[in-house]
């Protein structure tokens, strides 16, 4: 579906690299602290900024995305949206204009579920309502793929469930569509990507299937003398804490059989970003 | 380039108010004003809504969502043309319409030369928005307001500073000369130029869009 071959980026004080695949009928999740490289990378997938390397999207290859191409995708962009000057019936008129597949009943439908108001300027939503059209319009003109930055961003809990409700749903609706995520919130991603990639000063640093994260990852807390005399083979990464160490390690079953006495917690994706970012990479 | 169009006029015509505005000023220079006046005042009007679509755009950081949606950046420019020539000629007819009532009212005020100006005007108009548009795609709305100025400044020093340094009889010679050319040279030559400042106009713009990052 998208395949990021050695994509090279340079600003000022800034430089992403990396590459990355998302398989038909998946979910995978990009996630990394602030400033990582998470919106560069997206920015660079739809063609709005210039960048060297190759992306190939549904079998083409073009820095800009020709119409074939975008007519497939759903974006969200966390900053960017429809003007607020318009209302929800209007951006209704305008998206079946430039999509052939639009459902402008399922569209209002969606809009009324949500109680999004129909003649309200969108300038006026508040940011969950403002969210909730974003991930609208994206789930509305059958696209193949979502390329979603930060869709939860700024929400609470039951709006992010709501959206991600959305997105299963879309996901059941044809088993060829992927999505593309990234976001902050961990929580929202352990119950629905099926990878993950982590990204960090422009540069991936893991990547992982997230049932693999969460069943066979772990974080262990050390005592100075557990550290030194402990297998350091399957560690990932190692923390200085006040108590001894904390390490990440991805044969969380090893240590439990092979180190009763040790304190080891299941690995989740906030572990992962913790260590992986704040620990010394093994 | 429907959705485009479509989505440019809904923003433009929510400005109630200012459209309000717009016609209770051609109100006024109906009633007081030069009917040819009226003709290009509407005209230009009609520029500078169109264009404003361009600041509509790229306000609250609209041009990254636009591009995902499935336009090329190559329609996106064309379509800009297309409205604004759509909006100037609509105007623009409006205040035909409006001074041609004027005319029918006050037989005396009608004159032959008022037509020409009034085609001549929208030639005008046109020109100028081959010349507008690429700088409010490269600088924006806000900032293109400026670059206009000074860009009309910069174009205007030359022309002044040539005209005073010109002996004066070589001035006259010039005017003169100009009014013995037959009308089909001003409109060939004229037209040439307003064919390539089209032409220019148009690929300068897609290359400034093509080359421009969110």
């Amino acid at each position: 579906m998208l395949n990021v071959m050695r994509l090279h980026k340079r600003y000022q004080n800034f430089e992403l690299q990396c590459s990355l695949q998302v398989e038909p009928g998946t979910i995978t999740a990009v996630i990394g602290a602030n400033g990582a490289g998470k919106s560069t990378l997206f920015k660079a997938i739809l063609g709005l900024i210039s960048y060297d390397g190759t992306i190939e999207l549904f079998q083409e290859t073009a820095k800009q995305l020709n119409q074939t191409q975008l007519m497939k995708i759903g974006a969200i962009l966390p900053d960017s949206g429809f003007s607020g000057y318009l209302n929800v019936q209007d951006i209704c008129c305008i998206l079946r204009r430039f999509y052939p597949l639009f459902d402008q009943k399922r569209f209002l439908s969606l809009c009324d579920q949500m109680q999004l108001p129909r003649h309200q300027r969108i300038g006026e939503f508040s940011t969950g309502m403002r969210a909730k059209l974003k991930m609208i319009i994206a789930l509305t003109h059958q696209a193949k793929l979502l390329i979603l930055d930060e869709p939860t961003a700024g929400l609470d809990v039951l709006a992010r469930d709501e959206l991600l409700g959305m997105l299963r749903a879309y996901m059941e609706e044809d088993e060829e569509r992927s999505i593309l995520i990234s976001s902050h919130i961990a929580s929202d991603l352990e119950s629905l990507c099926d990878d993950i990639y982590m990204i960090d000063h422009g540069s991936i640093i893991l990547h992982e299937q997230n049932d693999v994260l969460l069943n066979s990852y772990g974080l262990m807390k050390l005592s100075e003398e557990q550290f030194a005399m402990i297998d350091k083979t399957y560690l990932l990464a190692v923390r200085k804490e006040n108590y001894g160490y904390s390490c990440l390690c991805k044969e969380r079953a090893y240590y439990m059989e092979n180190y009763p006495g040790i304190v080891i917690e299941k690995g989740t994706i906030d572990h992962v970003i913790m260590m992986m970012i704040r620990g010394e990479r093994i | 380039m429907s959705g485009l169009i479509e989505k440019d006029l809904r923003m433009l015509f929510q400005n109630k108010k200012f459209l309000i505005l717009y016609f209770l000023l051609m109100l006024v220079m109906f009633l007081n004003g030069d009917a040819s006046f009226l003709v290009f005042f509407c005209g230009f009007f009609g520029l500078m809504i169109a264009s404003s679509s361009i600041g509509y755009d790229e306000y609250d950081n609209g041009y990254p969502f636009l591009f995902t949606l499935p336009i090329t950046r190559r329609e996106y420019v064309k379509e800009k043309y297309v409205l604004t020539f759509l909006l100037v000629l609509l105007f623009w007819g409006f205040g035909m319409l409006l001074s041609m009532i004027k005319m029918f009212i006050d037989p005396l005020t009608f004159s032959y030369q008022q037509v020409y100006a009034a085609g001549i005007y929208l030639v005008y108009v046109i020109f100028l928005m081959f010349l507008i548009l690429p700088i409010y795609l490269k600088y924006g709305g806000e900032k293109g307001r400026i670059v206009i100025i000074l860009a009309v400044l910069i174009c205007l020093c030359p022309i002044v500073v040539f005209l005073n340094f010109m002996p004066a009889g070589e001035v006259n010679r010039l005017i003169l000369w100009s009014q013995q050319l037959p009308v089909w040279a001003y409109i060939i030559g004229l037209g040439m130029l307003w064919i390539l400042a089209g032409f220019f106009s148009y690929r300068l713009s897609v290359r400034i869009m093509q080359h421009k990052q969110f």
